[in-house]
């Protein structure tokens, strides 16, 4: 899967993507601000699409003053699955939080980072978490991480990669301004623990 | 109420996405640094408000296209609600 292409999953067409930027935000949208949305696609080419949309009933179109104005019916009998699919990021975080807490030893913080978090993969991209070790049990925590790694991946499709670090490990990064830490700091999604719990431990370190 | 709105491009969403940053980093040492939280209440909460506002213009920005500039910040509640009620509940919090 590509968390910013949630939809080709299931169809490869622009409809997906146009579907995604609808289910995203309960509000009207016109094709001129789907395309700003979605960035390289051509006008007509979501003009098309919405108007098929429509006549599927999906999609109501308002006409106000000289545009139209497009969004989800999210009374259609597939809206609930199209709000699904358009969420599927949100779905991987779920569930990798579900698994995680109920472990005997669950990380300190967990987070999503990487392309997956940016919204940039490639089909092929990994799907990068990162755990902090409560350092409880290194060999129970190298085997709950190996079939987390190997869930992710049947979940998703794609490879999965765990980079796990104790807070010890953490700390010492953040003093060196380790390249991985600064990436974290600006693109992690927390799935775990407290939202700020990153930029609190590497505020201590370098304190 | 439609709310004022200016349009976003990549380059504005990542612009707030960098001044919520400016923000949340200094709310969280004051918040590290203080004994008591009575002792810097207005040190702390004046910038968590600055993030949660600019935070909320990302959201907007990446979902909507646009994002809120009008002075009332009911309608940046308004426009983000369209996108996440929940998240326009925290930015509804008030000091």
């Amino acid at each position: 899967m590509q968390t910013q292409h949630p939809l080709a999953v299931i169809t490869p067409t622009l409809d997906g993507d146009v579907l995604a930027v609808l289910a995203a935000a309960d509000a009207p949208h016109t094709v001129g601000g789907v395309q700003r949305l979605l960035g390289g696609r051509s006008y007509e080419g979501i003009r098309k699409v919405l108007t098929r949309l429509t006549a599927q009933g999906t999609v109501t179109a308002q006409q106000v003053s000289a545009v139209v104005n497009y969004r989800l019916n999210r009374e259609h009998l597939a809206a609930e699955h199209i709000i699904a699919l358009a969420n599927l990021r949100g779905a991987l975080m779920d569930r990798v939080r579900s698994q995680v807490q109920a472990w005997p030893t669950p990380p300190v913080w967990a987070a999503l980072f990487g392309s997956a978090a940016r919204g940039q993969m490639l089909p092929d991209s990994d799907i990068d978490l990162f755990l902090v070790d409560p350092a409880v049990d290194a060999e129970l925590w190298e085997t709950l991480v190996d079939q987390l790694s190997r869930d992710v991946s049947r979940w998703t499709g794609n490879d999965a990669r765990v980079l796990s670090m104790t807070e010890t490990e953490v700390r010492a990064s953040a003093v060196t301004r380790d390249p991985i830490l600064q990436s974290l700091l600006g693109e992690a999604l927390t799935i775990s623990g407290e939202p700020v719990w990153l930029r609190r431990a590497v505020a201590g370190a370098r304190r | 109420m439609t709310p004022r709105t200016v349009k976003a491009d990549e380059a504005m969403r990542r612009g707030r996405l960098v001044k919520a940053e400016q923000f949340a980093d200094p709310a969280v040492a004051v918040d590290m640094l203080a004994d008591e939280a009575a002792d810097v209440a207005d040190a702390y909460v004046t910038p968590c408000v600055h993030a949660g506002i600019a935070a909320a213009d990302v959201v907007c920005a990446a979902r909507l296209g646009e994002y809120s500039r009008g002075e009332n910040h009911d309608e940046a509640i308004a426009l983000l609600s369209a996108v996440d009620k929940n998240l326009s509940g925290h930015l509804r919090v008030r000091c």
